[in-house]
């Protein structure tokens, strides 16, 4: 499998050349083009995928259409995810997210990293995705605060709206809920109110998480909330 | 005329020097600045054959032409999108998605009416244009522009599509099924085939916009 | 007080290194990180602290925090809240006029005036304004699109909309273009007419265009009947 990312690090797009024996995932919604060969498929994305029984299966079904359902919601993220095969010896998938912004490559060899929900665009089957709630708090708040704990070995690849930063956290850093992209599992985590809660309600800031240890944190420099609370003063009033 | 593109590729701006006379026309909304000895003049009859606003989903496809007056002058032009410019010089015929169409020669004829299109393209306002004559054509396009060779078949997500040759055949169907459709998360697929060069945006206007609209407040 | 501005000049980002008891205002919403000792106080220029809700809000009022770096030097990162550049003026007791939507952040010496005579004229009666701001010090705005900068001599005229911010030093005059029909179907709405000489900052997109293009994207109220 060959790839590449294109037009970085505003309009990035991803470029995968693959053959008979790979096969790709990518969130829905995520294609740009492909060669004529290609096949796809949809399925839900609550994540793991184990061998169950019969009563295990439905179960699971049911239970995935509840995740994926809650994911939706809460994430961001669509609930379903296509999985690209293809019966040539070199077939191209041009894949990009809605958001305007950058992609990142990482390579995972049995580490772990944490991807904000609506942040995963693409990975390939080593990769198992684990759905893990970040607080009540987050989720009341709208913000919908869901992790991907991505595991395994093979590629991921994350998006951002606008471009993505590294912090090296080191002691005690806060991020806004809205800028996070991922962080590595070294690290402890809270949701907190940015300032408190009467900052909170004025400040025109939402929450926060507090990181506390040592490791590196993704951010992007642009919220989808932000901007469209600059839209909507400007909206027409009829 | 002179047209260079600058602030490329992000917020690209065509930067239009214009001789003493010389005329440029521009889809309407698009100037940011000019000159002031630079006049508009509204054009929605005769040559482009106007669409109902109903069909363009609230949108009026209206052109303006600016035209420096005793004097050379210069007229900023700008797309709605992010995203860059292209400044392709055409002989022939080219078909443009609606709201890629940024500005041209005054010479090009764009034909709104273009057969076939209509109602294939289910997203808000998307229309087709066909282009043809000799001169520059601007195409805006929403993230970046990626050119693609086409000789054999490839298939492009629909709201994906800013321009291509019309030496290319083209047809729109849904990816992988019903299911696929109502959940993929795709819409329409384009399938094009023969030879033929086709232009591609690496973002999707559609999906963006029915993204931010969830997060914003409804409307009457 | 050190800043950066990184991530030029599509989405940029502006980082700011506090000294210890250094304090910078910013523009409410835009803090995207920072250490834990950094502190955060809200206030609001020129209005009284009324209601929680921003769009409540009909005067000229700008809601600004003050971030102050507590017991050590801290880090701050700021963000617009549109995608686009960002740009460092340094005044120098000189006045700089700066569209309402634009405004990032300011070191303490610069004002921000927000009630001044013409702050209205700009953007017929949408919620932007035009912000007098003055003094010495710091001043960092946001573009909405790329950052076009226009060294004006004699008359140049731009659409409202692409006005971000510009020198006291130039006249203005609002009006609007080419007849009754342009003004229909031409698209542009204000245009301001700039004479003098002076410096004019632009951004590359304009407002109303993308919120007319992405307004149809909205759900529809649902009506009970």
């Amino acid at each position: 499998m060959k790839h590449e990312v294109l037009y970085k690090p505003s309009y990035a797009m991803l470029k995968v050349d693959f053959g008979t024996n790979e096969s790709l995932q990518a969130e829905a919604g995520a294609l740009v083009s492909m060669s004529p060969e290609v096949d796809v498929t949809t399925s839900l994305n609550a994540g793991g995928k184990k061998d169950r029984g019969f009563i295990g299966k439905i179960f699971a079904f049911f239970f995935s259409i509840l995740v994926a359902f809650m994911r939706k919601i809460v994430g961001g993220e669509s609930m379903f995810v296509n999985t690209f095969t293809t019966s040539a010896d070199s077939s191209e998938v041009l894949l990009a997210p809605t958001v305007t912004g950058d992609i990142e490559h990482h390579q995972l060899n049995g580490n772990t990293i944490m991807v904000q929900a609506g942040s995963y665009l693409a990975s390939t089957s080593g990769i198992e995705l684990k759905m893990k709630f970040g607080g009540f708090q987050a989720w009341l708040s709208g913000e919908g605060l869901f992790f991907l704990q991505c595991s395994g070995e093979g590629d991921l690849w994350i998006n951002s709206y606008g471009g993505i930063h590294i912090i090296e956290v080191d002691g005690e850093y806060d991020v806004d809920t809205g800028h996070l992209v991922a962080f590595e599992p070294s690290l402890e985590y809270q949701v907190k109110t940015t300032g408190g809660f009467k900052s909170t309600m004025l400040s025109g800031e939402g929450l926060s998480i507090g990181f506390k240890g040592t490791g590196k944190v993704w951010v992007q420099t642009r919220k989808l909330d932000g901007f469209t609370g600059w839209i909507s003063p400007l909206l027409p009033k009829s | 005329m002179d047209i260079k593109i600058a602030h490329q590729p992000s917020y690209a701006m065509a930067v239009c020097n214009l001789e003493e006379g010389e005329s440029i026309k521009a889809e309407s909304g698009a100037m940011l600045s000019m000159s002031s000895n630079v006049d508009i003049a509204t054009s929605s009859g005769g040559v482009f054959k106007g669409l109902k606003k109903a069909l363009l989903g609230g949108e009026s496809f209206f052109t303006n032409v600016f035209t420096a007056k005793d004097a050379p002058g210069e007229v900023c032009l700008a797309p709605t999108m992010p995203g860059d410019i292209v400044n392709i010089p055409m002989d022939g015929e080219l078909i443009i998605q609606g709201t890629s169409f940024l500005a041209s020669d005054t010479e090009i004829d764009l034909d709104t009416k273009y057969k076939g299109f209509k109602g294939l393209f289910s997203g808000e306002g998307m229309f087709m244009l066909k282009a043809s004559g000799r001169g520059n054509i601007l195409v805006n396009c929403f993230g970046a522009i990626h050119p693609v060779e086409v000789d054999g078949e490839y298939i492009v997500d629909t709201g994906h599509v800013v321009a291509f040759e019309s030496t290319l055949d083209y047809k729109v169907k849904s990816v992988g099924g019903i299911m696929a459709t109502l959940f993929s998360g795709e819409g329409l697929i384009s399938r094009f085939s023969g030879k033929g060069k086709l232009w591609i945006q690496s973002r999707n206007p559609d999906a963006y916009g029915k993204l931010l609209g969830s997060h914003l407040p409804p409307r009457e | 007080m050190k800043h950066e501005i990184i991530q030029k000049p599509d989405f940029a980002m502006l980082k700011i290194s506090l000294e210890q008891d250094e304090s910078v205002s910013a523009e409410s919403g835009a803090m995207l990180g920072k250490d834990s000792n950094v502190d955060i106080k809200t206030s609001v220029k020129g209005g009284l602290l009324k209601g929680f809700k921003r769009k409540l809000l009909n005067d000229e009022s700008l809601f600004i925090n003050t971030f102050t770096a507590t017991n050590k030097p801290g880090e701050l990162l700021l963000a617009p809240s549109t995608p686009g550049d960002i740009e460092h003026l340094e005044l120098n007791g000189n006045t700089v006029f700066l569209q309402s939507g634009s405004y990032l952040a300011s070191g303490n010496g610069v004002e921000t005036d927000t009630k001044w005579g013409g702050a209205k004229a700009f953007f017929g009666g949408e919620q932007i304004f035009m912000i007098k701001c003055q003094g010495q010090g710091d001043l960092w705005f946001s573009t909405y699109g790329a950052v076009h900068t226009v060294d004006v001599e004699g008359s140049y005229i731009v659409d409202t909309g692409a006005i971000v911010a510009f020198e006291d030093t130039l006249d203005f005059r609002v009006k609007s273009v080419g007849g009754l029909k342009s003004l229909l179907f031409s698209g542009e709405g204000l245009v301001c007419e700039f004479s003098g000489v002076g410096k004019l900052y632009l951004q590359t997109r304009l407002p109303a265009g993308f919120v007319q293009w992405v307004n149809p994207f909205r759900p529809q109220k649902k009506s009970n009947n």
